[in-house]
């Protein structure tokens, strides 16, 4: 039997489980494995978006899954297909198992970067010896009697925040900040994406949501048990934008159905007729012209894209009592108690007395949405913050004093290193001819 | 109908023409005021291209942002500030070489997708988010255009200066025709195979044909004829393989060079195919123009019959301009003197610009807008995920950036494979329909 290799047995004698935790947690932490996490749900992402295109896809929910994919690739295949959840891809086991690893990444990194980042923010960096500001790719060294004073000025003047101390030589030691703050951004955006996540998994998981129509003058509701409210119709309109150039239209009442193709300067249309007969007519007052078309074609009105917009009038009942009077248009729903109702279709075929339509409403509730609304608000600040403000730090050293006087600069940023060297140049110029300037008021 | 803006976009693509020619002189001459002269001529041609936005907004009644024309042209005047932004900040009119020829090519693009002026907007797209959504959208999907060239010159400037002999450059050949010969063959079979290309008429999937009007069937239907058009189509899958192959090529490239040392050849394919699209496409806009290839008038396949010429042609081009393109050896972009390292951050400059415009903007504000409009978050709609998939792919970069392994070649390869995401998801209306395909249905 061959020896057990030696990291094997220091796992078991170390405690093979807290090792194992430690592991995973460094695993979850690492950048590598968050990108390789990003990737894998963007390939994920990429075979699902074909997926869902190329599947049969599965009318009768999950239950039928399997049957239908059996009736059109065979057994073998329609097994694959159904394990692998197929019929909702982005709600599949896989899908979610690839949505959990990021979550718990993100969430891993936020507790490890936490400390991290505040005492990035809030400690003063030092270089403490000057071997240390060789390493620094951005260095320089200057000399003369008010170096040191100038390199103040001049970082001071720059917008870098001073923090000092000295080493155990004596010497002074400078740290300068600008925008460290800014190391905040990439943590919040973490936390603001952990916060979308749940509160999307909270939408997900339970939400209410239900159709509900009817006829102007109608309740959507028997009673108000369901809701703690009821809602009454008072009207339904649906508005139509002005003939124009593009548009299917009806003339003379219906007797053709076509599409406008031309508008002439005297504010006639030329029209290609489709029905009763192909032919194109030329000059049609518009009097003669209406583009609500009452037609159906595919299974949707003619006049589908002519509509401009699709206004129901509601009124709340509570207890009773009429709370309030809404309109209710598409990007326009009405929010009661947490739920929400979006004017979402109409039945054209059952009409009031009036000839007024049937609205159908979509309504909703979510318990995430406040979480959803932080998220967004966080992870875009976070976004603003990293993104836009680039921390900058400088660091000095100052030894001896007088004319034997040496300031050790280096400066470092966290992007735009090239750009960043430019700056750090025109940054050691600077203290250079201040130096110089004072040297000679000194003399 | 006229269009009012028509004149100042024509005025806008000649100057953004006359630009990106300026830059070729600049390069080539070495002149420092001509690339100066370029970049204001670039400058100039914001100005005709904000007053074509803006006359277009005044005459809709609504901001010109509604359909796959309007975002184009939003994208490429986002690509010109950029381009003047990085010229500015990095002092060097270089750069305009590679990024002013995009800006170019998208206002040719945009010319051939449907640009009427059209004052009806859509219920759903009644709402003040449709300028909050689509303008950070567009802005932010500008700004990865200059990353892509970022990315793509970090894996140009890859060629170092190897000796190439004349063993080489028979290897380089061989290497050619694989790449030009056997994998466009293989790319093109594969498309045949899972259906993308021609299909008859009665095996096309019964969904597609829901969203196929009128004359779209008819080219639908003309695609699967039989005779020349069929080959023609077919011909298609091998351009669309050879751009496969220039990507996979320079992907790889570090894998080629350690085994035959031939450091620049996956690079150059890249450029000769970059170069080939750039010459078909101007040969193609010039044939139609002059009537000689005719577009079908309002159908939405028109983008289909204007790219599948230009990947046809493009193929035929690669070798001509492979064997003038060895002969300059690939040194050119090194001649350039602009450091790899600058090549890197303006790809990441370029996404810390557009990324946190593109997730505010395509993610929550798309989030916070659908929820108004249709009551829910995220509906994994196409276009939605194709704006998550992007999104995952510049994470991915930003990440990747911090990390040393993947640091410089790979975080430029995940630059160049966001880009084509961008393009998936900008097209993606014509193939997989959903909730954002306004304009297809």
């Amino acid at each position: 039997m061959s020896p057990t290799p030696p990291e094997k047995r220091e796992a078991k004698q170390d405690g093979g489980f807290d090792k194992m935790i430690d592991q995973a947690w460094n695993l979850l932490k690492s950048m590598k494995f968050a990108i390789v996490i990003l990737l894998i749900l963007a390939a994920a992402s990429i075979f699902n978006l074909f997926a869902n295109e190329f599947i049969v896809p599965v009318r009768g929910g999950a239950s039928q899954a399997y049957a239908t994919y059996d009736q059109a690739y065979g057994g073998l295949r329609a097994g694959i297909l159904t394990f692998m959840q197929m019929y909702s891809p982005y709600t599949s086991w896989w899908y979610s198992v690839l949505l959990g690893l990021l979550l718990l990444s993100l969430l891993v990194c936020v507790i490890d970067r936490g400390p991290i980042v505040w005492r990035l923010v809030t400690k003063p960096r030092f270089l403490d010896s000057s071997a240390d500001f060789t390493d620094v790719p951005q260095h320089d060294t200057i000399k003369g009697a008010g170096a040191a004073a100038a390199m103040e000025k001049v970082f001071k003047r720059r917008g870098f925040l001073l923090s000092r101390t000295s080493n155990e030589a004596g010497e002074q030691l400078i740290a300068g900040s600008r925008n460290v703050w800014a190391h905040t951004g990439p943590w919040l955006v973490h936390v603001g994406f952990i916060l979308l996540v749940l509160g999307g998994a909270m939408i997900a998981r339970g939400s209410y949501q239900s159709n509900a129509g009817g006829l102007p003058g109608d309740l959507l509701k028997p009673d108000e048990t369901e809701w703690g409210f009821n809602i009454r119709v008072d009207d339904f309109e649906i508005i139509y934008h002005p003939v124009q150039v593009g548009q299917y239209v009806q003339v003379d009442g219906g007797a053709m159905i076509g599409r406008i193709f031309d508008e002439n300067e005297d504010g006639t249309f030329d029209i290609e007729i489709f029905s009763p007969s192909a032919r194109t007519i030329s000059s049609v007052d518009p009097a003669r012209v209406e583009n609500r078309i009452d037609r159906r074609m595919q299974g949707g009105r003619l006049d589908q894209t002519n509509i401009a917009d699709y206004v129901a009038t509601l009124t709340i009942i509570e207890n009773g009592q009429e709370i309030r009077t809404e309109t209710v248009e598409v990007n326009r729903p009405l929010r009661h108690n947490g739920y929400r109702f979006y004017q979402s279709s109409f039945n054209d075929r059952v009409s009031d007395d009036q000839g007024r339509w049937m609205t159908i409403l979509n309504v909703r509730k979510d318990k995430g949405a406040p979480f959803v609304w932080l998220g967004i608000i966080i992870c875009s600040f976070g976004l603003l913050v990293g993104m836009y403000f680039e921390p900058q730090r400088m660091y000095a050293l100052v030894r001896g004093e007088g004319k034997d006087q040496e300031v050790f600069v280096a400066g470092r940023s966290e992007r735009n290193r090239a750009l960043f060297a430019d700056r750090f140049e025109t940054i050691v110029s600077a203290i250079r001819e201040a130096s110089a300037r004072g040297t000679k008021e000194a003399s | 109908m006229n269009r009012p803006d028509a004149i100042f976009y024509s005025i806008t693509f000649y100057a953004y023409l006359a630009s990106f020619l300026l830059y070729i002189v600049h390069v080539a001459l070495k002149k420092e005021k001509v690339g100066l002269y370029a970049t204001i001529v670039a400058g100039i041609g914001l100005i005709p291209h904000s007053i074509a936005f803006g006359t277009r907004w005044a005459h809709q009644g609504h901001i010109p942002l509604a359909n796959m024309y309007e975002y184009m042209g939003l994208m490429s005047w986002m690509v010109v500030a950029g381009l003047i932004y990085f010229v500015i900040r990095y002092k060097n009119h270089k750069i305009g070489v590679f990024v002013s020829p995009i800006p170019v090519m998208m206002l040719v693009v945009a010319s051939l997708l449907p640009n009427e002026v059209n004052r009806q907007l859509m219920p759903a797209l009644q709402s003040n988010w449709l300028a909050i959504h689509v303008t950070l959208a567009a802005l932010g999907s500008g700004a990865f255009l200059i990353s892509f060239a970022g990315g793509t010159l970090y894996l140009l400037t890859d060629d170092e200066s190897v000796k190439v002999g004349r063993e080489s450059v028979r290897r380089e050949w061989n290497l050619f025709a694989i790449f030009w010969i056997a994998v466009p063959i293989v790319v093109a079979v594969l498309l045949k195979l899972i259906g993308i290309l021609p299909t008859p008429i009665n095996q096309v999937p019964a969904n597609m044909m829901g969203r196929l009007t009128g004359s779209a069937v008819t080219q639908f239907a003309l695609m699967a004829s039989d005779g020349p058009l069929y080959w023609g189509r077919t011909a298609i899958g091998l351009g669309i393989g050879l751009v496969v192959a220039a990507i996979a090529w320079p992907l790889y490239h570090g894998r080629i060079v350690k085994q035959s040392k031939l450091a620049g050849a996956g690079s150059r394919m890249f450029m000769v195919v970059v170069a080939a699209l750039l010459l078909s496409a101007i040969i193609v806009g010039f044939l139609i123009k002059n009537g000689t290839v005719m577009l079908t008038g309002r159908s939405y396949l028109k983008i289909f019959e204007f790219f599948g010429p230009v990947l046809v042609i493009s193929w035929a081009l690669s070798p001509i301009l492979w064997f003038f393109m060895g002969r300059a050896q690939g040194a050119w972009v090194k001649s350039l003197g602009l450091k790899r390292t600058v090549f890197e951050e303006i790809g990441y400059a370029a996404v810390a610009i557009g990324y946190p415009l593109y997730t505010v903007g395509a993610l929550f504000a798309g989030a916070i807008w659908a929820e108004q409009a249709w009551g829910t978050w995220w509906s994994w709609d196409p276009k939605e995920v194709g704006a998550l998939i992007i999104w995952l792919f510049y994470t991915g970069f930003l990440h990747a950036r911090y990390q040393r392994e993947w640091r410089g070649k790979r975080a430029a390869v995940l630059l160049v494979l966001g880009m084509v995401f961008v393009f998936v998801s900008f097209f993606g209306n014509y193939f997989f329909g959903g909730l954002h395909s306004f304009e297809v249905t």
